[in-house]
């Protein structure tokens, strides 16, 4: 069983005698450095102090005069700006982001965490809605930031790996095929699926709570559920080779076909403005669709992070 | 208040062999390994959470190995190459060629895989350490698990 290979050679990686001696040696020897240091940062901590009293004074000056409450409103993504001409781009093999699997039944299930955060003034309710998916709210204990929610049923048959909801006090590992009870009940995590959300701008996304947007391949027609099936296989490949890539394309943009996120503001005096964001999805370099973050690596590491894959492009509609 | 010497070579004892592994996984080169064991120590001993509950150090010692792990990678004078040459001291041959198949995984589906198999923690404790959605990690782990199944098989280690 591959856990089991992996836990052995996992066992069999100790940490070498001289580097816990070192740790131990520096443990002992830090009462003695720890004195100095302090006094070090005493002082500094003072100038510090100081500069802030006045960069904070200033700054409260400058903000009272000239910032006054008005209507207005950004989708942003990782604090940048999405424009027209900013539009978010997320690997869909990278870390974060954008995630699919395989369902008990066949099903291929995606996961995209909502990319966008609503930042602006005079901001009372944001509201997001998607047309295909759900949105699935998790959150711990009742710390549920959706204010209003429309329950969505349609996507119940989500397979676990992809929507993990501990309410159900349990989470079975059917490859080891032991009922292997994995759920700690002290978390106390729930999650439901909705059609539609409004959550306060205050409070959009307390901690330890995450939205995102959840579909599988059951609502697509015969097709292409079949074309799925067939390049299933394509979508867990490792190695991002030009024919696998366009492979996979294909299958994410089965599964994102119509996908759109309606996000609607309403502000404090009662108006409303609302914005879509489309879902498209892209094959290239890191280097071409993430331009700028590739350019802010530091040079020597750039030829190991410029890898092809494909990319989900989330733009104002 | 700082921790103790005493409390923490208790905690370098018992958690040292953890620590060197996940900075094993994450940066695939013993000596940075090393390196990262040093400058835990030192957030252990000065910014160590020690009132908290046993649980909650080691929850805190794995945040920090992996956040100094991710630092050093951007480090504009990390100069040395990511190598699995100098990964001798593992007790059998075998053990090295499988995490030599291990290393294959993207650096967070090696994360995932080693809190969930080794460490035995549940999803939802795995997102709170790395920081990442309950509904990410699930699937991350269920794409990492069939990755890795088709690794060590397409490496000759038979899936009993």
């Amino acid at each position: 069983m591959s856990k089991n290979i992996y836990t052995d050679a996992v066992d069999s990686i100790k940490a070498p005698d001289r580097a816990v001696n070192k740790m131990l040696d520096t443990a002992r020897r830090f009462d003695k450095k720890e004195k100095i240091i302090n006094m070090k940062k005493f002082k500094f901590k003072g100038v510090i102090a100081a500069s802030l009293t006045a960069v904070l004074a200033i700054g409260g000056v400058i903000g009272y005069n000239t910032l006054s409450p008005k209507n207005s409103f950004v989708m942003t993504v990782n604090a940048a700006e999405i424009t027209k001409d900013n539009s978010a781009k997320i690997s869909t093999s990278g870390e974060n982001g954008f995630s699919y699997g395989e369902g008990d039944n066949d099903e291929i299930s995606y996961c995209l965490d909502l990319p966008v955060l609503c930042k602006g003034q005079n901001i009372d309710t944001v509201s997001y809605s998607v047309d295909s998916g759900a949105l699935s709210v998790s959150y711990y204990k009742n710390n549920n930031p959706v204010i209003y929610g429309k329950k969505n049923n349609k996507v119940n048959n989500t397979p676990e790996s992809i929507s993990y909801t501990a309410k159900d006090k349990k989470y079975i590992d059917n490859e080891n095929k032991k009922a292997e009870i994995k759920y700690d009940p002290s978390q106390n995590y729930n999650c439901k699926h909705y059609s539609s959300i409004t959550l306060d701008y205050d409070n959009q996304l307390p901690e330890g709570s995450s939205i995102s947007i959840v579909g599988n391949s059951t609502r697509l027609n015969e097709a292409e559920q079949k074309y799925l099936k067939e390049h299933k296989n394509q979508l867990f490949n490792l190695n991002g080779k030009d024919e696998f890539l366009k492979a996979q394309k294909l299958c994410i943009d089965k599964l994102l076909k119509n996908e759109v996120i309606h996000c609607t503001i309403k502000f404090k005096d009662g108006t409303k403005q609302s914005q879509d964001i489309k879902l498209d999805t892209t094959i290239g370099k890191f280097s071409e669709i993430c331009k700028s973050d590739f350019e802010s690596i530091p040079e020597k590491y750039r030829n190991a992070k410029d890898y092809k894959d494909v990319f989900v492009i989330c733009s104002i509609a | 208040m700082k921790i103790g010497t005493e409390k923490a070579e208790q905690l370098i004892r018992e958690y040292s062999d953890m620590i060197y592994r996940i900075a094993v996984h994450n940066l695939k080169n013993t000596a940075d390994a090393e390196d990262i064991m040093q400058e835990v120590c030192i957030e252990l001993l000065t910014k160590c959470p020690h009132e908290k509950d046993s649980s909650y150090i080691k929850f805190w010692l794995i945040r920090v190995t992996i956040n100094k792990c991710n630092s050093f990678r951007r480090l504009v004078w990390q100069s040395r190459r990511e190598s699995l040459d100098d990964y001798l001291h593992l007790e059998a041959p075998q053990h090295r060629s499988v995490m030599e198949e291990i290393w294959q995984l993207p650096k967070t589906d090696r994360n995932i895989i080693y809190l969930y198999y080794y460490e035995s923690y549940t999803i939802a404790e795995i997102a709170r350490i790395l920081n990442k959605k309950t509904n990410t990690v699930s699937s991350t782990l269920r794409r990492a698990r069939i990755k890795l199944k088709n690794i060590l098989v397409e490496g000759g280690y038979n899936n009993e």
